[in-house]
């Protein structure tokens, strides 16, 4: 019951502070129309060359032509025709590519071995290169990693080789907004969660209602979940409601399920608690915000929302693969993209088990009674 | 003999080096106003923050309702049965004042009629008025109808008119008067003189962390209160210099001079040698007071807004 009543009461307040509302729920819907409007012309565009080394008796392999068709098939990356072969010289054709006239040349690489590799189940490398100054760059590398992922969880998965056509065919045509939307879905539900939280947390201790609450059988750990229970409505509601855009004006496609759902959930209950923690281990209010800020902003950038994590340098992706952002975006994307289970439950746990360890945390850390 | 609402032994809180409660001991019985008086820093709210639960004691032992604070699961059984008005009391701004004393009501099993709490503190009409629009007057309401709203035994009360305008001041006066008349036991924080004289059954007077003395207030005039004075209104210099000259007690309140008069002879030679120097004086006759009591246990005077001076 007292739960219910933080809960209702929170949410109230917030839903009725201006501020609140606009960099909590309008900033990330303008973004989304704003990426939305960039990114969601109709693809076919953006060309990609590949160098196909995985051949069997001088002829491609029935796999990696696969991979080609699967990636020509997101109509969002078109390869370009003639496909390079193992007798080409990578380095040549990139320096050719780019000294011709607005030439930014993206080669992806297929090793050999590739198709065998791939039917054992054993990892197998795609080297994807892309100039820095290309701005379609990371976007396309992003379509590749994505691809390739249910690629190659088609194959594998099977433990025999799959015919090419069928692999095609369980792809599905895919926009660029697409691949964002889990990734901006991500980005603002963790920046309402560590930056929003924390900000209403600190000022709730500023203005001693924490105090006065502890002079009543309100406990701190009700208090905590009532918050992180707002803040996990306030989040699905600003999930919904990208989504919903999503699909009205840009005719995305992503996947709504239960994994999409569970994944939501569990990661604004996360990021509620990173805010609480912050909030309770941070005497000082302006710091605790200050903090959020410093937190919320690098994480955003390195955990892959707005792209592929394995372009960046490899301390960068180490550092990647210890943020709970990384395992949220990369959950949404295997539930809302690429429709795979296995990936979004592993995602899940990781979140469910960095959720319980903050929300304790946070628990732990709020002052409930003076000095 | 009915075990007292409080009871506090030997109540130490330490900062560091700081020594902000030193050894307070007293009891609170059932049913009565009792008021903690003295400057902004003497220690009030400190001791009172303790007895509600919300901060922790160095040293000393604190029962309230027969409950030992110190133990959890006495201080959460405690606390569906005290009332808190903190100072300053501040809740959810953008929350309307029916929706803020409901989400206080949220955190009890029982609870009063909100309607009818915000009538008997005559605010129904700001039901609902957002509480951060709301003066500093009524936003104390707010803070007494979620102190009430448990329908709590014993109810804290700290500093609950500072900042508040006189009419605003004497209505928040009958309120506590009404909670007394209801068997309620209060205990009220205040640098107001006035205050704890009218409202409390017993007044402790507090000063740099020790209780200098504590009885009714009829007690502590008769005991410290010096007796009468002669006060010369708007004397300034001219009648100081005056009477100085006859009477070594005599002292300055602002532009009043302010002479403790024994016996009417006293006021007959202070008054033949004011006349025969030519001013034009104003009199009146005052008996002893609180702030006279506190005046000569601290050795200072409070300003209005509770600075030691």
């Amino acid at each position: 019951m007292r739960i219910t009543a933080v809960f209702k009461a929170v949410t109230r307040n917030w839903l009725r502070s201006r501020s609140g509302l606009f960099f909590s729920f309008l900033f990330p819907v303008i973004f989304l129309l704003l990426f939305g409007s960039i990114f969601s012309t109709a693809p076919g565009a953006i060309s990609l060359s590949v160098q196909n080394n995985d051949l069997s008796g001088g002829v491609a392999t029935p796999i990696s032509q696969g991979l080609i068709a699967a990636i020509n098939s997101t109509k969002v990356v078109v390869v370009v025709s003639p496909i390079l072969g193992p007798s080409d010289n990578a380095t040549t054709f990139i320096q050719q590519q780019a000294g011709s006239f607005g030439g930014n040349p993206r080669l992806l690489i297929i090793p050999q071995g590739f198709a065998t590799n791939i039917t054992k189940g054993q990892p197998s490398r795609l080297t994807y290169i892309s100039s820095p100054a290309d701005s379609l760059g990371a976007q396309v590398g992003g379509v590749i990693g994505s691809v390739s992922d249910a690629f190659s969880l088609q194959v594998a998965g099977a433990h025999k080789v799959i015919e090419v056509s069928q692999v095609s065919s369980s792809v599905r045509p895919l926009n660029f907004i697409d691949y964002y939307m889990p990734g901006l879905i991500a980005a603002f539900m963790m920046t309402n969660g560590v930056i929003g939280l924390t900000n209403v947390a600190s000022e709730f201790k500023r203005s001693r209602l924490i105090k006065r609450l502890s002079a009543t059988p309100l406990t701190k750990l009700e208090w905590v979940l009532g918050n992180v229970l707002s803040q996990a409505l306030l989040a699905v509601l600003l999930a919904a409601t990208m989504i919903i855009l999503g699909i009205v004006i840009y005719h995305t496609t992503v996947i709504i399920n239960v994994y999409t759902v569970a994944t939501l959930i569990v990661g604004a209950v996360l990021f509620s608690g990173i805010g609480m923690t912050l909030a309770g281990l941070v005497s000082d209010p302006e710091a605790a915000s200050g903090l959020g800020n410093a937190i919320a902003f690098p994480m955003m950038f390195l955990s892959g929302t707005f792209w592929q994590i394995e372009i960046m340098p490899s301390y960068l992706q180490a550092a990647a693969r210890v943020l709970p952002l990384t395992y949220f975006a990369d959950g949404l994307r295997a539930s809302m993209i690429l429709n795979n289970a296995g990936a979004a439950l592993t995602d899940m746990a990781i979140c469910a088990a960095f959720a319980v360890v903050f929300v304790s945390i946070g628990a732990w850390a709020t002052r409930w009674k003076e000095a | 003999m009915n075990e007292p609402a409080v009871a506090v032994q030997n109540l130490v809180k330490r900062y560091g080096s700081t020594t902000a409660v030193d050894g307070i001991s007293f009891e609170v019985q059932k049913g009565e106003i009792f008021a903690l008086l003295g400057p902004n820093g003497a220690g009030k709210t400190t001791t009172v923050e303790i007895i509600e639960g919300v901060r922790p004691a160095t040293a000393g032992t604190v029962r309230v309702l027969g409950h030992d604070i110190f133990d959890r699961d006495g201080s959460r059984e405690l606390r569906n049965r005290i009332g808190v008005l903190p100072q300053d009391f501040h809740t959810l701004d953008r929350l309307t004042v029916k929706e803020n004393v409901e989400f206080f009501a949220g955190m009890y099993h029982r609870h009063a009629n909100v309607d009818g709490l915000l009538e008997l503190l005559e605010i129904e009409d700001k039901a609902r008025v957002r509480f951060g629009n709301l003066s500093g007057g009524l936003k104390q309401r707010v803070g007494v109808a979620a102190a009430l709203v448990n329908d709590p035994e014993l109810i804290f009360l700290d500093e609950p008119t500072t900042g508040l305008d006189p009419e605003v001041r004497r209505a928040t006066w009958k309120v506590i008067q009404d909670l007394k008349a209801k068997g309620k036991t209060i205990i009220l924080t205040t640098h107001y003189m006035d205050e704890a004289e009218k409202l409390a059954d017993r007044i402790g007077i507090i000063v740099k962390g020790k209780i200098a003395a504590l009885d009714t207030p009829q007690s502590l005039v008769s005991a410290f209160g010096g007796g009468r004075s002669l006060v010369i209104r708007n004397g300034g210099d001219a009648a100081f210099g005056t009477l100085r000259r006859f009477f070594d007690e005599v002292s300055m309140e602002g532009t009043d001079v302010v002479l403790p008069i024994q016996n009417t002879k006293d006021i007959q030679v202070a008054l033949t040698a004011l006349v025969e120097r030519g001013l034009e004086i104003e009199i009146s006759l005052r008996s002893g007071s609180i702030e006279d009591v506190f005046l000569r246990l601290s050795g200072f005077r409070m300003t209005e807004s509770g600075e030691a001076k």
